[in-house]
């Protein structure tokens, strides 16, 4: 077994769980089979969150568990990241605090993106580097395709580097060509095929060919490995492959399609998240990726994991929504009317962006060394009122702080894509006070004093030019 | 502190054009009605005013920038004019900068005038705006109501009251506006409510309901100034009223960024009163003054700026409100016209809209509204956010010589 593997986990999954009944009903006048489908919930993204936002948390998680301080490479794959010449990797670099001299890469192109990312960070990396590597992906299903019925939105981020909780024993892939869905830049939405052809022909052919390539060359017994992270959204097609590869020991890993849904190529690494969650020392996981052929990587458990499981947050209960309209205009399927307030010109000035871009990625402010005051934004001078000193400030980030809700309201005339707009001062416990988005909180959630934790959200969508800014939000404390 | 302005410069003369949701009237024609009514009330020509002031916040969609558009509105003769502009000040700044100029003497005689076309925004509320370049990037996109409700919460948790205690308050306070306001031929709104009404009125920001927001109006105001020498001068005998202070106070981030604002009062409001009482050498303000004037942009605003100018004590607000010390009969009246409850927020003209209203108590032309000989009254803008503000304060009384 080697010094070398993932060394922290962490997941993001947006707080909105859809119940599924809510889309069989909304679509019985043209569908009355989805009834069947309608159990559970899936994740889906609020109006203020992405695959970059969902990054950022996960990211931010995983880093905190982790105490090689030192991240040398940030990757991130996604399907669904909003833009195609603007690197995601960095932006999120810079939310997650991380160094400028980090090396940084997008990958995407395939639901195996997650899985190939990590494959090949295991396989290439000199066992002394620490990289980041977040999964996380929000598609968008047209509205009546059955990938409504399956997909989740929710990303995972794992570091990888020495002394590991799970070490890397060894991994293969097959690449081929196999195009059970795709989509262009030009469209919005999958071109999906038919599921049983994909079953027969691509998950029943491909995954036990991997798999059994994967054991010969590591040596290992099939009926060894412990738990099987597969992520097929069909539990009995699940089954039925580990009985045909020979893995009928092993635990089968929830693919939670009952509370997030199948979270694109961040799913992999979702479930096997909820796996180190509960796994025991020494226990071998086999995790694959499946997309235009697949991936099999074999970890294997340490004892460190058992330390590092009380860090680990598991997904959080979330907040059932019913109405199936929320979801459609989460996802901009749905134009509303948000009225003449909506067409307030959101342009940025992209020279302010770059020159705070500190403040505003990686919500840094400053610490006063005369009075040691944190005020955010940083500036020359001192704001407490009986300092005032003049070039004291150090930098100081305020995004893993806690704090507390001063005051607030909930706002039903303001724009907002999630009304009320919900907003106030905010209390940091280490003296810092600024005034908030909250995001998060259902109507009437909120109350002074009310603990609260920064998220990188969505600050505002310029629809005129297509760009989107960031920036903090208070969310409830405690959830991830 | 400098000696101040006290009694060196007086008002012979104000307008007030109707208020409300003025379809048929641009920022031109409420100008010139406010300004028709100013200049027979001075009794003086157009050709003496020596140099105008301009307030107007919303420049966008308004008369746009510069105080041109007053000048060729009002024919003026090709004096200096110049546009202010200081949130919801803004009306009480354009007086200022008239009463220093004549108060510095670099002029006899002075226009101040404010002016806000709203209604041609096309939706209800305040119109959307920028915050500034580097604020629109991490501040939260608030509106009025919203950043004014932040009061109520902190204002509650402050003094360990229950939002149902803090609601009643809030809706005697409208209450009380709009009985005021029913009597005031210009005001928007002119009818009664019940509290009841407010208490249940649909929600627009937590907790400030549809009747705890002023209304959204057009109207335009102006004031002549000069100094008492010249109206004497100008044959101004009997009733003078003269301006006894006016004070201001900005915000520097402190409330936006350090823990020693609690959130539940408005700092500005503490300092600009505490100045304009030395100013005017008030020194116990509940027995001095007679009538109030303040910034009613939301209920819950007059609250807390009743402990901010002094008048209740801290905490105490809340009950002197549900006692009526405020109301039309009580001890201190305050919004005697309907306030901006009843008038609406034409954010250039307000605050010379509330010096009108002293103006025509003090010469006792206040109507159905008039109080018994008043001789002290206090007017109070808030403009901005409860964190990041501006505050006016204002005296005005009866002149009674040096």
């Amino acid at each position: 077994m080697t010094d070398f593997g993932i060394t922290a986990s962490a997941i993001s999954i947006p707080r909105l769980r859809l119940q599924r009944t809510a889309i069989a009903q909304a679509h019985n006048w043209v569908n009355p089979g989805l009834a069947a489908r309608a159990k559970g919930q899936r994740a889906f993204c609020s109006s203020d969150e992405d695959p970059i936002t969902m990054a950022v948390s996960a990211g931010n998680d995983c880093l905190l568990q982790n105490d090689n301080d030192e991240i040398q490479s940030l990757t991130f794959a996604s399907t669904s990241a909003p833009f195609i010449d603007r690197q995601h990797a960095t932006l999120i670099g810079e939310a997650v605090n991380l160094n400028d001299s980090v090396t940084t890469l997008d990958v995407s192109s395939s639901m195996r993106a997650g899985t190939s990312a990590l494959l090949r960070q295991l396989q290439q990396d000199a066992s002394n580097t620490q990289s980041l590597l977040i999964a996380s992906d929000a598609c968008i299903p047209k509205a009546g395709n059955p990938a409504e019925m399956i997909d989740g939105d929710g990303a995972a981020a794992v570091v990888t580097g020495s002394n590991p909780i799970a070490a890397f024993i060894a991994a293969e892939s097959i690449s081929i060509d196999l195009v059970d869905h795709y989509r262009t830049p030009q469209q919005p939405h999958n071109y999906q095929y038919e599921e049983r052809w994909v079953r027969d022909e691509g998950i029943n052919q491909i995954l036990p060919k991997v798999i059994k390539k994967l054991l010969d060359k590591a040596k290992v017994a099939a009926d060894t490995i412990d738990h099987l992270v597969l992520p097929l959204s069909n539990t009995r097609t699940a089954g039925a492959l580990a009985k045909k590869a020979g893995l009928d020991n092993a635990k089968l890993a929830d693919n939670l399609i009952n509370i997030t849904g199948i979270c694109g190529c961040a799913h992999p690494l979702v479930m096997l998240h909820q796996i180190l969650l509960s796994a025991k020392p020494d226990q071998t996981i086999l995790l694959i990726g499946f997309g235009q052929g697949a991936d099999a990587i074999l970890l294997k458990t340490t004892a460190k994991l058992k330390q590092q499981q009380s860090k680990m947050q598991s997904i959080s209960d979330g907040t059932t929504v019913e109405s199936y309209t929320r979801y459609l205009s989460n996802k901009q399927l749905l134009d509303m009317d948000w009225g003449m307030r909506a067409e307030r010109d959101n342009r940025t000035a992209m020279s302010v962006y770059y020159r705070k871009r500190r403040s505003i990625n990686t919500f840094i402010g400053g610490r006063c060394e005369a009075c040691e005051t944190i005020q955010f934004p940083m500036a020359k001078l001192c704001v407490n009122p009986d300092c005032g000193a003049y070039e004291t400030q150090q930098e100081y980030c305020l995004q893993n702080e806690s704090a507390q809700v001063k005051s607030f309201t909930e706002d039903w005339l303001a724009h907002s894509t999630n009304p009320p707009l919900k907003y106030g001062n905010v209390q940091f416990d280490n003296g810092a006070n600024v005034m908030m988005e909250f995001t998060d909180f259902e109507v009437g959630e909120l109350a002074v004093g009310v603990q609260v934790t920064p998220r990188f959200r969505i600050k505002d969508i310029d629809q005129l030019r297509g760009f989107r800014r960031y920036f903090w939000k208070a969310a409830p404390a405690g959830e991830s | 502190m400098s000696r101040g302005i006290k009694d060196k410069v007086a008002i012979i003369g104000m307008g007030c054009s109707k208020f409300g949701e003025r379809w048929d009237a641009g920022p031109e024609e409420l100008m010139l009605e406010a300004f028709n009514e100013c200049i027979t009330d001075a009794g003086i020509e157009k050709e003496q005013i020596e140099a105008g002031w301009l307030g107007v916040f919303f420049d966008e969609q308004n008369v746009g920038k510069s105080a041109i558009p007053m000048s060729q509105a009002l024919r003026l003769p090709n004096i200096p004019v110049t546009r202010v502009e200081n949130l919801c000040a803004t009306g009480t700044e354009s007086l200022r900068a008239a009463t220093y100029a004549v108060a510095a003497g670099a002029c006899d005689i002075a226009l101040a005038m404010g002016v806000e076309k709203l209604k041609d925004t096309g939706y209800a509320g305040l119109p959307e705006r920028t915050k500034g370049t580097f604020e629109d990037l991490w501040l939260p996109g608030s509106t009025a109501p919203g950043s004014f409700a932040q009061f109520a919460s902190a204002y509650a948790s402050r003094n360990k009251l229950d939002m149902d205690t803090l609601k009643e308050a809030m809706a005697h306070v409208s209450w009380k506006s709009h009985q005021n306001g029913s009597l005031n031929p210009k005001a928007h709104l002119q009818k009664t409510i019940e509290k009841e009404q407010a208490m249940q009125a649909p929600m627009i920001s937590y907790p400030l309901g549809l009747y705890d927001c002023c209304g959204v109006s057009d109207g335009a105001a102006c004031a002549i100034v000069t100094t008492p020498e010249m109206a004497a001068h100008l044959g101004k005998t009997g009733t003078l009223v003269s301006i006894k202070a006016l004070q201001l106070s900005a915000s520097n981030g402190v409330e936006l960024a350090h823990k020693s604002w609690d959130g539940s009062y408005a700092l500005t409001a503490r300092i600009a009163a505490k100045n304009a009482y030395a100013e005017a050498g008030i020194s116990d303000p509940a027995k001095e003054l007679d009538l109030f004037e303040v910034h009613d942009c939301f209920s819950v605003t007059e609250i807390v700026t009743m402990e901010d100018l002094q008048v209740s004590e801290q905490g105490r607000a809340v009950h002197d409100v549900l006692d009526g010390k405020f109301d039309s009969d009580g001890e201190l009246p305050c919004q005697i016209d309907g306030g901006l409850k009843c008038f609406g927020h034409p954010i250039g003209a307000t605050g010379l809209r509330m010096i009108y209203e002293l103006y025509l108590q003090m010469h006792g032309r206040a109507d159905k509204r008039q109080l018994k000989d008043p001789q002290l009254g206090l007017t109070h803008n808030l403009g901005g956010l409860p964190n990041r503000n501006v505050c006016t304060v204002s005296i005005v009384g009866q002149y009674h010589g040096d």
